[in-house]
């Protein structure tokens, strides 16, 4: 008994390393626990953005018949980004609180998401008159759309669409599913339609208050 | 930047770095599963560089006000700077041959890109940062400088550092309109 006591277990700073922690400290530097979760949030100019955006649309532009599929690429590739986004920007913001409502959720992505991405907020949220489980972000000037000059004869495509695919697997997989999709009206408006079940389950919150 | 009353000629605003990550991966997981051949992907990478390097010459131009490059040894602080600017990541110049006409630059212990990326075995041969080479590639086409690029070593594939070797070949005497595609 009085060995144990006197010689097995450091614990702490002490001399002899313990567990995985100090071993890797000891070889390589700090270890990946040493560093915090939260990063420093880095800006690149948007031109940086704006060059690769362009090639990714020129790219999909020659592999597509119709401005509804090139359209749904850059969705596509949007979604891709987005549901990798979140788990990057929930942590980055700390959040140790899931949101449960619809209402605080795009009031989320209006702002923080927005803020995170383009350091500022989208201009405006609104709700639809008509359909309860349809919502509106509106973004006057939206770097998708800003650097695209679309030729007359595809006046109907929207790089927005990429915005709309983020958002889009964003909320989804935060547990809001729903369709996003982007449309050319005061700037480029994200009309976002919830799923039935997340409307009756919005509502079931209300009714157990 | 501007004078009072008019739009800015240049635009200040800035875009996460992540986000422009990340697209860039998904766009290479987007030709990856186009292709399937990383040779062809990295012919397609190259290609979507140097046309980023074509028009980022410009913008770059409109950025900096830079006199002409005399020597190559301007040159290479040029592309230095321009990575400064661009990727907020500046590589270290370094390595010179001794006539003079190659150069490295060197990110030590990381990618300017690759921060959400890993590879998978069967891909090894994919040159994740050709983009870069192409840009490079491009950008000094634009202003008569013929160069060719290599990437020496790669982070992302375990080495220490992202090295990418630029070699001087010739002076462009005609300055020919470049084709899109």
């Amino acid at each position: 008994m009085s060995i144990t006591s006197q010689s097995v277990y450091y614990v702490g700073d002490l001399k002899t390393p313990l567990g995985l922690h100090s071993v890797i400290s000891q070889d390589f530097g700090p270890s990946v626990f040493d560093q915090s979760l939260k990063k420093d949030v880095t800006f690149w100019p948007v031109s940086t953005f704006a060059l690769l955006f362009a090639q990714a649309v020129d790219y999909y532009q020659h592999r597509v018949d119709t401005i509804r599929q090139l359209e749904d690429k850059l969705s596509h590739l949007g979604g891709q980004v987005g549901s990798r986004l979140l788990d990057h920007f929930m942590s980055n913001h700390q959040k140790t609180k899931r949101e449960q409502r619809i209402l605080p959720m795009l009031l989320l992505v209006k702002g923080a998401l927005w803020k995170h991405l383009f350091g500022k907020e989208a201009d405006q949220l609104e709700q639809s008159n008509e359909a309860d489980n349809t919502y509106y972000i509106i973004e006057k000037d939206a770097v998708t759309n800003r650097f695209i000059s679309v030729p007359r004869d595809k006046s109907s495509l929207n790089c927005g669409a990429f915005l709309a695919g983020l958002v889009q697997s964003f909320l989804s997989d935060s547990g809001f599913a729903c369709s996003v999709v982007a449309h050319a009206h005061k700037g480029t408006t994200l009309v976002v339609e919830f799923d039935k079940a997340i409307v009756v389950r919005d509502k079931s919150y209300d009714g157990s208050r | 930047m501007s004078s009072k009353g008019k739009a800015p000629l240049l635009d200040a605003s800035k875009v996460n770095a992540d986000l422009i990550k990340l697209t860039y991966g998904a766009l290479v997981a987007q030709i990856v599963k186009d292709y399937e051949r990383p040779e062809d992907v990295n012919k397609q990478l190259d290609k979507l560089g140097y046309n980023i390097g074509v028009r980022l010459v410009e913008d770059f131009i409109a950025h900096h006000n830079i006199p002409r490059c005399l020597d190559f040894r301007q040159t290479a602080e040029r592309i230095q700077q321009a990575f400064r600017f661009y990727l907020g990541m500046q590589p270290s110049v370094g390595n010179w041959s001794p006539a003079g006409n190659e150069f490295s630059l060197t990110w030590e212990q990381t990618n300017p890109i690759g921060d959400f990326v890993e590879f998978p075995d069967h891909l090894r041969p994919l040159q994740y940062s050709r983009v870069l080479c192409g840009a490079i590639r491009g950008g000094c086409e634009m202003v008569q400088i013929d160069v060719t690029i290599n990437i020496a070593r790669e982070f992302l594939l375990a080495d220490s550092a992202t090295e990418l070797r630029v070699k001087f070949n010739k002076r462009l005497e005609d300055a020919l309109p470049v084709g899109e595609d």
